[in-house]
């Protein structure tokens, strides 16, 4: 149910049947008031997701032109786009995303930017960890930890999962780092730009090209032959599922971050995306159905560090831009629905006429999570983004 | 070789002494520090330099060392050895500036990259050719274990690194790549995977 996107009266109608079945105590039981406490997973997505790629907004008249080969079919046609309400549809690849919005369980925004307006992977990515217009020495998910209930002696409120803690959760709290077993795989993308640096070496050029091939890593963004094929969700679904048992233990951390990579596809978008979604995808309902119960006291918020330039470049890719599309999931997350406003596409309404015009700041999420989620104090969220008074925290994210 | 020493520990002493001046010795020396320092198949006149040295000195293994760090051959780029699992260890860790805690876990390294530590095969020792270095599984083991390792220098600038530790050794299509990467991390681990940075 898409409730952005019905009229007038039946939202309204829709409203007013919400207020009353949250009269009922059984009802409002089973949707929030899920017994413990809030559970926050922030996932990032390094490199740069193309949000009109990953969340197409087929509808609007400028699109097909702008996007050509990016602009895939509308809903209902085959490999087309999965709906999310008659205006915006979701990459094929992120189904089970598409099954969450169709649950009320996945909230999609569009056209969020941060406040920087850099185009460089490492300062944006610094800035969206920092939480701030400037790098910080610690980042705003470790500042939110501080403020929560200690928790119990001997563990730790926040969980990094991978081979290090990200900027986002270092600082002052107390945060545990866990890497599952078997994961120190390369994100694909990256073995084929260390394939491509090494190919004019004559010893480890044709080494590392073996040795990929024996080891079975992703093949279609490294060779033409194998490009369609999707990967497995691998990795990422493996560091998901961590996160998602780790959190669903009765003392387990409150709130948890881990990454994916191999946005950042310049060259043969189409195909280069193919797996990420998938990965994406599959890690995210590893996740779900790892916190069993918990999800419903859940929220993750998928962000990346900006999106891509509007146009298609002359490699049938994208290059760095400004807005672009994030996701909150979850069983506490009042889903279901678009949110932000739509700047269109017309070259007049492109940001510096070449990127999606940001209108929503993507702290406004984050805080409205810290403040409605984890239910932290206008002083806590403050202290998480600071200098960041004019950026409301975004209401109406969580269930009431 | 007509030579006939005494029983016991003098004799074996007077025949180590006899055999170190050599010049069959001297030769091969020159050849096995040659090979090591400067190239797989080392340019005939470094051997004959460094032979030379051996020669004069009648083994002197200081200054057969100097005479090597003085070879234009041994510096010249591109660098052609290839760094065996250990010498690239050190390179990697040196270059992130890996805290003294770490070295706990490097024997564990050592044998995943290949190069157990205190367990070279006997008799003949480390292989020193890239062919004996360079195996597909070997070197995606480097590849790997590199990019974990450039989770610690997360915040450090890869161009910056890369010109710390390479100089003019750097290649500028590793410098474009690092630039391109999607993040701090993934630059690191393409400088530290580039064919420059596993040579010395």
């Amino acid at each position: 149910m898409n409730k952005a996107h019905l009229p007038a009266l039946g939202r309204r109608a829709l409203l007013l049947g919400l207020g009353a079945s949250l009269a009922l105590p059984g009802v409002r039981l089973a949707f929030a008031q899920a017994p413990g406490p809030a559970r926050l997973v922030v996932v990032l997505l390094r490199g740069g997701l193309d949000g009109l790629y990953a969340v197409q907004p087929y509808a609007d008249p400028d699109f097909t032109e702008l996007r050509g080969p990016l602009a895939l079919p509308e809903p209902g046609r085959e490999d087309g786009l999965l709906d999310l309400g008659g205006r915006f549809g979701l990459h094929p690849r992120l189904s089970c995303i598409h099954a969450m919005f169709r649950e009320n369980e996945a909230l999609i925004l569009h056209a969020v930017a941060g406040p920087w307006r850099t185009r460089s992977h490492f300062d944006a990515q610094d800035l969206l960890e920092s939480g701030a217009e400037q790098r910080l020495a610690s980042g705003w998910l470790n500042r939110a930890l501080a403020a929560l209930p200690p928790p119990p002696a001997g563990r730790a409120a926040g969980l990094a999962i991978g081979t290090t803690t990200p900027l986002l959760l270092r600082g002052r709290a107390r945060v545990d780092n866990f890497m599952p077993r078997g994961v120190a795989e390369l994100p694909p993308d990256l073995m084929a730009r260390i394939l491509d640096l090494n190919a004019r070496d004559r010893a480890l050029g044709p080494s590392l090209r073996d040795g990929v091939r024996a080891r079975g890593y992703v093949l279609e963004t490294l060779g033409e032959a194998a490009r369609q094929r999707p990967a497995p969700g691998g990795q990422f679904a493996v560091l998901a599922k961590a996160a998602g048992q780790l959190m669903a233990a009765p003392q387990g951390p409150s709130v948890a971050a881990f990454e994916l990579g191999g946005w950042d596809t310049h060259a043969q978008q189409a195909a280069r995306l193919n797996a990420p979604l998938a990965q994406m995808d599959e890690g995210l309902v590893a996740l779900k159905q790892a916190l069993g119960d918990v999800w419903r006291r859940t929220a993750v918020l998928v962000v990346t560090e900006f999106g891509r330039t509007a146009r298609v470049n002359g490699t049938l890719g994208t290059d760095h831009g400004t807005g672009g599309a994030a996701f909150i999931l979850g069983g506490a997350v009042q889903g279901g629905r678009m949110l932000g406003d739509w700047p269109g596409l017309a070259p007049a309404k492109l940001f510096q006429n070449r990127d999606l015009w940001p209108t929503t700041d993507i702290r406004s999420l984050a805080k409205g999570l810290l403040r409605d989620h984890l239910r932290l104090p206008r002083a806590a969220v403050d202290a998480a983004f600071p200098n960041s008074g004019e950026t409301a925290p975004l209401g109406g994210i969580i269930r009431v | 070789m007509g030579q006939e020493f005494m029983e016991g520990e003098q004799g074996g002493l007077a025949a180590l002494a006899w055999l170190a001046d050599q010049e069959a010795t001297h030769r091969h020396l020159a050849r096995k520090l040659a090979i090591h320092f400067v190239a797989d198949s080392p340019p005939p006149a470094a051997v004959d330099a460094l032979f030379a040295v051996l020669r004069d000195t009648r083994g002197d293994l200081g200054a057969v060392a100097r005479r090597l760090v003085a070879l234009d051959a041994a510096w010249k780029p591109p660098l052609s050895k290839l760094r065996a699992p250990v010498d690239y260890m050190m390179a990697v860790l040196r270059a992130l500036e890996a805290p003294a805690q770490i070295t706990a876990g490097l024997i564990n390294t050592s044998q995943f990259l290949g190069q157990p530590i205190w367990n070279a095969r006997a008799p003949n020792g480390w292989p020193d050719q890239m062919a004996d270095w360079a195996a597909p599984e070997a070197i995606l083991r480097r590849v790997e274990w590199a990019f974990g390792q450039a989770g610690r220098g997360a915040g450090r600038d890869a161009a910056t690194l890369a010109e710390a530790v390479m100089g003019p050794l750097i290649q500028p299509e590793t410098l474009r790549a690092a630039s391109r990467a999607g993040s701090a991390r993934e630059a690191l681990t393409l400088v530290l995977t580039s064919p420059e940075f596993q040579r010395r």
